[in-house]
């Protein structure tokens, strides 16, 4: 089979076809990560997004409720809520119609209900473990930890259904499959799209070790979680027209996060079942 | 009768279908017990407080014995999904098992 290998330079070359990462988040994310900005400079940026601003506002009045003060204008409301808050309201507006618009676009819908049905598994996991560091970049992580799919489906079309061919013909899984093809495998590829954009670290390293989180990364909560989860959503069939399957599961991220899974499950799949059919019914309004 | 239940959607609620857990939406806007059948007013209620689901109680009219092939049919799909699975390594059986119970009960 042909090889053809790809750098990251050769990734980020090739960012400018692609949809445009949103233009406010990545600005937010870039503002809250330097140190030498102040509030002043990321409340002028929230309030050119009217979306985000309006969540800021609405967090910031119940912020300001409880504790019996008013918020007027959006530099108060920014410093009420604080950066954190902030990143975590631009990548939730952000991020979904971004991923959704890629994905649509390059994979006909099938990768973006995989990646609803990994961001729901996600984020209901790190509430049943009650990781509350984690919680609120685990969906969003869910739904970009297939980034590089995404590239490759766009950029190496015919190559990547090699890879593909290969992993069902031959048992071999997804990652040794591209590496042999690429150099690179979608989650490391991924990873380095996550950087360029900005995005927090723990999701560039929870998109990069996702298939196999013991060998790169120690106590990364959000690796072991986006690993875990992206095994459930195969587990419990949630990508319905296509067949994921379960290769690998890392004991010694259940056992970081806790889950030995002897406990009775039926309500956390029950859950994350449901809410999977919602979010793809309701994200792709 | 055996009753069973079921995580659906919110989406997919219809009048008629009996709750099988408490249902809360809107911060307590409104709340319906188990047993409560939903009426249309309820489904539109779940939908204006974007309720993401519902868990219902469905009768289960299956005797043992369909329920025993529903298993045994289950188990086999789950073994294509497992194919390459270490089912040896207690934390993938283990897995396997919750997934078994979850999808034929």
């Amino acid at each position: 089979m042909a090889q053809m290998r790809i750098t990251r330079e050769q990734v980020l070359s090739r960012l400018d076809v692609l949809p445009a990462f949103p233009k406010t988040v990545q600005r937010i994310l870039e503002t809250v990560d330097d140190p030498q900005s102040n509030m002043t400079l990321l409340a002028d940026i929230v309030a050119h997004d009217p979306a985000i601003a309006a969540r800021v506002f609405a967090v910031a009045h119940k912020a300001a409720n409880d504790r019996h003060r008013g918020v007027n204008d959006i530099y108060t409301a920014t410093s009420l809520i604080g950066t954190q808050t902030v990143r975590e309201i631009a990548l939730s507006f952000g991020v979904p119609g971004f991923i959704q618009n890629l994905a649509c676009n390059y994979a006909k819908g099938e990768m973006w209900r995989h990646s609803v049905a990994v961001g729901v598994c996600a984020q209901e996991l790190a509430w049943q473990i009650d990781s509350r560091d984690i919680i609120p970049h685990a969906f969003i992580a869910g739904l970009l930890h297939n980034i590089g799919h995404l590239w490759l489906l766009r950029f190496a079309g015919e190559a990547y259904a090699s890879c593909w061919a290969k992993m069902r013909n031959e048992g071999v899984d997804i990652c040794r499959a591209e590496e042999s093809i690429f150099g690179v495998n979608h989650a490391v590829l991924g990873s380095w799209l996550a950087n360029n954009w900005g995005l927090p670290l723990s999701i560039c390293n929870a998109i990069k070790g996702h298939h196999f989180p013991d060998a790169l990364f120690e106590d990364q909560p959000l690796v072991n979680l986006l690993h875990v989860a992206c095994v459930l959503s195969n587990a419990l069939g949630l990508n319905e027209n296509t067949n994921g399957h379960v290769h690998y599961l890392s004991s010694k991220a259940c056992l970081a996060l806790g889950l030995e899974w002897t406990c009775d499950m039926r309500s956390l799949f029950g859950r994350i079942d449901a809410r999977t059919k919602y979010m793809s019914q309701f994200l792709n309004d | 009768m055996r009753f069973r239940q079921e995580y659906i959607s919110s989406h997919l609620a219809a009048p008629g279908m009996v709750l099988g857990a408490p249902t809360t939406g809107g911060a307590m806007a409104f709340s319906l017990p188990p047993g409560h059948a939903l009426t249309e007013d309820n489904v539109l209620q779940l939908e204006r407080h974007k309720l993401e689901f519902i868990v219902i109680s469905v009768p289960d009219s299956r005797t043992e014995d369909q329920v025993a092939d529903d298993r045994a049919q289950t188990s086999d799909r789950l073994r294509t999904t497992f194919a390459g699975a270490n089912l040896s390594d207690p934390y993938i059986a283990s897995l396997f098992e919750q997934v078994l119970e979850f999808r034929s009960t």
